[in-house]
This record gives C-alpha cells, sequence and structure tokens, in this order.
C-alpha cells in the first residue's frame, strides 16, 4: 500500500511534525486504549470461563461456593447423553444450513446476474430477510409456524399435507429441526448471494466474449470460467456461513428453545440451559469452553485463507 | 437473449421475491390486524381496514417506552465509545502500522468469537461485580464487540487516503489529533457513515447478552418483545408492531450502505 518512492523524500525534515519522524509514543498512544481493551476483552472472560469450567459451581447452591475440581466437569461431559445428542445437531444444523445456503445463494447470484433490466431492484429486495433482525424473524416464524390457525399450517393444508399441519411443524420433533434449517436458510440466502455477486462482478467480460468467439454454450461458460472464478467467493462465504450457523441461538431460542424435547437443542443453547437457567455456571462452563474451542479452530482456518488471500 | 427467455427470467424472479418476501409482508400485515384477525380462518391477506391499535397499544406501554429508551441510549453511547477508541487506533494502524499484522490478526479473529459462548462467564462476572442489569455492561460488551469490524473498516478508509494531504495539514503547523479531526475524518464521511450503521445493528439488534445480562431496569427492546411471548397469552399484533419499528430504521440503513455489506460482512476481505 505504502511505496517507499513517494514525494514524502522531498518534504524538508521538520521533526516531530513529519508522519515519518513522528513521535513513537503519539503513535502508540493514539492505539493503545483500543488494543487494551481488546486484549483485555479477550483474556479477561475467555479466561474466567476456563477457569469456571475446572470448578463446580452452581448458583443454586451459594452454600458450596466455588471449588475446584480440575477436569471432572469434562469427564462429565464425555458421559453426556444430551451433550453427544446436541453435538450431533450442531453438526446437523451447521452442515445442512452451510450446504442448502450455499447452493441457493450461488444459483441465486448466478440468476441474477443477467445484465436485464431489474436485476438491481431485485437483489436490493432480497436483502430484506437479512437485514431483519434474527430475533424478529424468530418471532415472526414461530407465529407463522403455530400449529392449525398459523399462515403456513392452513397454506400447507389447502396445499392437502393435512399430516403436517395436525402434527404442528414446531412442535414435533421430525420436522422441528427441518423448520428451524430452513429460517436461518432464508434469513442468510441473502448474505451469500452478496458476497458471490461481489465475486461475479470481478470477472472480466472479455474471458466470456474470447469464450464465445471459440464456440463455448452457456453451460461451458458456467463450468470452465464462472464457477472456478467464483470459487473464492463461494468459499468464503461457505466458511461464514459455518462460523455464523454454528454460534446461531436467538432464533432456535425464541422459536423452540431446544425442543420438543431436546430436537433442536444445539450446544449453544444446551450451555444457556445448563449454565443460565439453572445456573450450573461450572458444568456450562465446558459445554461453553468445547463451543469456543471449535469456534476458534474453524476461524483461525478463516482468517489464514481471508490473509493468505490479501497478500 | 430473447424474448421468451427473459420473460422466464423475470417469472423466476417474481416467484423469488415472493417467497423470500412473504414472511416479511406477513409480519407488517399482522402489525395492522386486530387480536381476532391474527388467526382467521381462512387467513385475512389484506386488513381492510387496517387498524393502528397495536401500534398505539405498543406506545402507551410504559414498559415498551422505557425499553426503546434503553436501546437507543445504549447504541448512541456505544457507538461514541468506539468512535472515541476506534478512530484514533485505526488511524495508527493505517497509518504507523503499529501493532503490525499480529494485532490485524488478533482483530480480526476477535470479531469472529461467538458472544453466545461467553454468556456464562459474563453472567457470572456481571453478578460478582455488581453490574448485573445496569445499562454500563451492555454498553462494555457492545464496544468490544463492535471494536474489531470497526478498526478493520476504518484502516481500510484511512489507507486509501494519501499521505501527502495530511503532511501538507502538519506543515502548516497542525498537530496529530488536528489533523484526524479537520483533514482524515471529512475525507471518510462516507465510509464512517457505513460504519456507524454496522455499529447500531450491533447494538440495536443484539439479542443473547442482553436477554442475559439485563432485568427491568436497563432491558433493551428486543428482551421486552421477549417477554410479550413467555406470558400465556401472546400479543401477536403487537409484537409484530414491535417487531416492524425496530427492523425498519435498520433495514433502510443497511439497504442505503448496500456496497459497503459485504465488506462489513467478510470483514475487510476487498481490500
Amino acid at each position: 500500500m505504502r511505496t517507499g518512492a513517494s514525494p514524502r523524500m522531498t518534504l524538508p525534515n521538520v521533526g516531530l511534525l513529519n508522519p515519518l519522524h513522528g513521535s513513537r509514543r503519539v503513535k502508540v498512544w493514539l492505539a493503545l486504549p483500543a488494543f487494551v481493551f481488546i486484549i483485555a476483552g479477550i483474556i479477561y472472560p475467555s479466561g474466567y470461563l476456563l477457569y469456571n469450567s475446572m470448578t463446580a459451581w452452581s448458583l443454586t447452591r451459594l452454600d458450596l461456593g466455588q471449588t475446584f475440581i480440575g477436569l471432572d466437569n469434562y469427564a462429565k461431559l464425555l458421559a453426556d447423553q444430551r451433550f453427544y445428542s446436541s453435538l450431533s445437531i450442531t453438526a446437523t444444523f451447521t452442515i445442512a444450513t452451510t450446504s442448502i445456503q450455499t447452493v441457493l445463494g450461488v444459483s441465486l447470484a448466478l440468476l441474477l446476474n443477467r445484465n436485464i433490466r431489474g436485476e438491481g431492484l431485485v437483489r436490493t429486495l432480497l436483502l430484506i430477510p437479512w437485514l431483519t433482525a434474527p430475533f424478529i424473524s424468530g418471532f415472526n416464524f414461530r407465529f407463522m409456524m403455530a400449529p392449525n390457525i398459523g399462515v403456513i399450517a392452513q397454506v400447507l393444508e389447502f396445499l392437502g399435507f393435512d399430516a403436517i399441519t395436525q402434527a404442528s411443524i414446531l412442535g414435533s420433533p421430525k420436522s422441528a429441526l427441518g423448520a428451524i434449517i430452513l429460517v436461518h436458510v432464508w434469513n442468510g440466502v441473502p448474505g451469500t448471494m452478496l458476497v458471490v455477486t461481489g465475486g461475479l462482478k470481478t470477472i472480466p467480460e472479455e474471458l466470456y466474449l474470447a469464450a464465445r468467439v471459440d464456440g463455448a454454450d452457456r453451460w461451458q461458460l458456467l463450468r470452465y470460467i464462472t464457477l472456478p472464478l467464483v470459487r473464492y467467493a463461494v468459499l468464503i462465504s461457505a466458511f461464514l456461513t459455518t462460523l455464523f450457523i454454528f454460534k446461531a441461538f436467538e432464533m432456535i431460542f425464541i422459536m423452540t428453545g431446544g425442543g420438543p424435547g431436546d430436537s433442536t437443542e444445539v450446544l449453544a443453547v444446551y450451555q444457556y440451559w445448563v449454565g443460565i437457567r439453572t445456573l450450573n455456571i461450572g458444568y456450562g462452563s465446558s459445554i461453553a469452553v468445547v463451543q469456543l474451542v471449535v469456534a476458534f479452530i474453524v476461524s483461525i482456518i478463516y482468517a489464514r485463507l481471508m490473509f493468505s488471500q490479501a497478500d | 437473449m430473447s424474448r421468451a427467455n427473459q420473460l422466464l427470467t423475470y417469472a423466476m424472479w417474481l416467484f423469488l421475491l415472493v417467497v423470500f418476501l412473504f414472511p416479511i409482508y406477513w409480519l407488517v400485515v399482522s402489525s395492522f390486524k386486530t387480536e381476532g384477525q391474527q388467526f382467521a380462518i381462512p387467513p385475512i391477506w389484506f386488513p381492510a381496514p387496517a387498524t393502528l391499535e397495536n401500534y398505539i397499544e405498543l406506545f402507551s406501554d410504559a414498559k415498551v417506552i422505557n425499553s426503546l429508551k434503553n436501546s437507543l441510549t445504549i447504541a448512541g453511547v456505544t457507538l461514541a465509545a468506539v468512535a472515541l477508541l476506534g478512530i484514533p487506533a485505526a488511524y495508527s494502524m493505517a497509518r504507523f502500522r503499529v501493532g503490525g499484522s499480529l494485532m490485524m490478526l488478533v482483530i480480526f479473529t476477535a470479531r469472529l468469537l461467538p458472544p453466545v459462548a461467553y454468556i456464562i462467564p459474563l453472567f457470572a462476572i456481571a453478578r460478582g461485580l455488581n453490574l448485573y442489569d445496569k445499562h454500563e455492561s451492555l454498553v462494555a460488551l457492545y464496544t468490544f464487540f463492535a471494536l474489531p469490524l470497526a478498526i478493520w473498516m476504518l484502516v481500510g478508509f484511512i489507507s486509501a487516503i494519501p499521505d501527502e494531504i495530511e503532511d501538507a495539514a502538519m506543515i502548516d503547523g497542525a498537530s496529530r489529533i488536528g489533523v484526524i479531526w479537520h483533514v482524515v475524518l471529512p475525507l471518510i464521511r462516507p465510509g464512517l457513515a457505513s460504519v456507524t450503521i454496522f455499529m447500531l445493528l450491533t447494538s440495536w439488534n443484539e439479542f443473547p447478552l442482553a436477554v442475559t445480562l439485563t432485568a427491568r431496569k436497563a432491558r433493551t427492546l428486543p428482551v421486552t418483545m421477549y417477554t410479550f411471548v413467555t406470558n400465556q397469552n401472546i400479543a401477536w399484533g403487537e409484537l409484530a408492531a414491535a417487531g416492524v419499528l425496530s427492523a425498519t430504521p435498520i433495514v433502510i440503513a443497511g439497504l442505503l450502505v448496500q456496497k459497503h455489506l459485504v465488506m462489513g460482512l467478510v470483514t475487510g476481505s476487498g481490500k
């Protein structure tokens, strides 16, 4: 970004006033408060979380206080069926949502990349679900999916799917997770579309012209030019989706609260349940640590991907 | 493109718009229905005449007004805090490489940390330090979660300004702070607008931390809306009206800064 040869070389030496020789102290002081805030903000709660996860500490039994128990909570996790169940639900939920959203988002981006009138308007309108806060959409879908009398149940009944209507979409373990996945896809697809569209816009028109001159048909253009060139944008958005969906909480919390039974109880909801609702801080913390470690690994891979591309 | 092909494309677009926008449409029309109309069979697709009773009800509810005030205050103070911490830091990082690429990586990773995983320790800290149900706690947390993105975006905007402009101002005797205030900030005004919107998005829409860390006093709008649902009798119309009120400014603002959305989303990949 900053290159060595620039008109700066001809500036008179004005000491502290010259940005090249500016006081080191000033430079550092400008950044220090934010750096301290960010680093302290990472270390303090993370360290406290880690420590709590190695203690027995329940706020419903304040008389027992907080006692250090080493890795006992983690040993307990390994034997906790509900933990395994939430791990597997989180995996299903994350993989299904990310795949559907990515395929759909790429398709929409391609479908809206035609250079015909109205394209920009349609793309703008499609952003609205994405810009609507998840907690609002959570309420809204819970309302629309109300058993029997909700608008979706009525439409399904009209179309002849009585069985689903009567069992209720969010009230049945079979359909609840599917509904949760679809709602997250609905909410996230515009984001994928946006990132992939950004990638599509960087492909030079000449490539297509040249290929057409060589007699390529539309599928060949898609297969050999478009898809390889948006691969990076698709990869970025898939990673982002994975990260977002892995930590998704509020729409599930509002729509089903993890139920019915524990059929939609992802890790984020389970740790909330244990730590905040039943106030078992120690055990809840160990679940949160697992969640954080997984998120951290995915984040590092993503960060490396971004940084390697930026160089 | 042939005419038939073009028509087919438009038909597909229309289908997409109907599928994607129907839930939004339903939210809006529900906010203009009476409680009796909400679950009518068959559904009322368009309420005529539309009622404003949900909105009137909402604005006469002291809890709603209070949480609206809380949300506005917390979002405003967070924005100020992010500006105060973020602008000098971003300037220093962009101009002098203070912190180097390591700090850029830390900031990038901090942005990706899931706030949900911190609910339990933050809850315990807030209780221990008597910070539960306090506006300050949410401001501090939202500042923390918003700051990395703000810095990241600002570094990009500031790097794009040629050094020579600042050099000239400094030879004329301006101080470093003076340069930031009188030269840099006016030049990145469009960028500042989109950073502002992202910051507002973070605090205005935040739910998990707010629901965990606030009770009666500092409750924000999303949490108050959640309390509508936990009652036996759910006031859907009012809930829809609150949703429309809460979402409208954000949706409009988001559409205004559309071209920066991708950057905010991938946190600066376009740089």
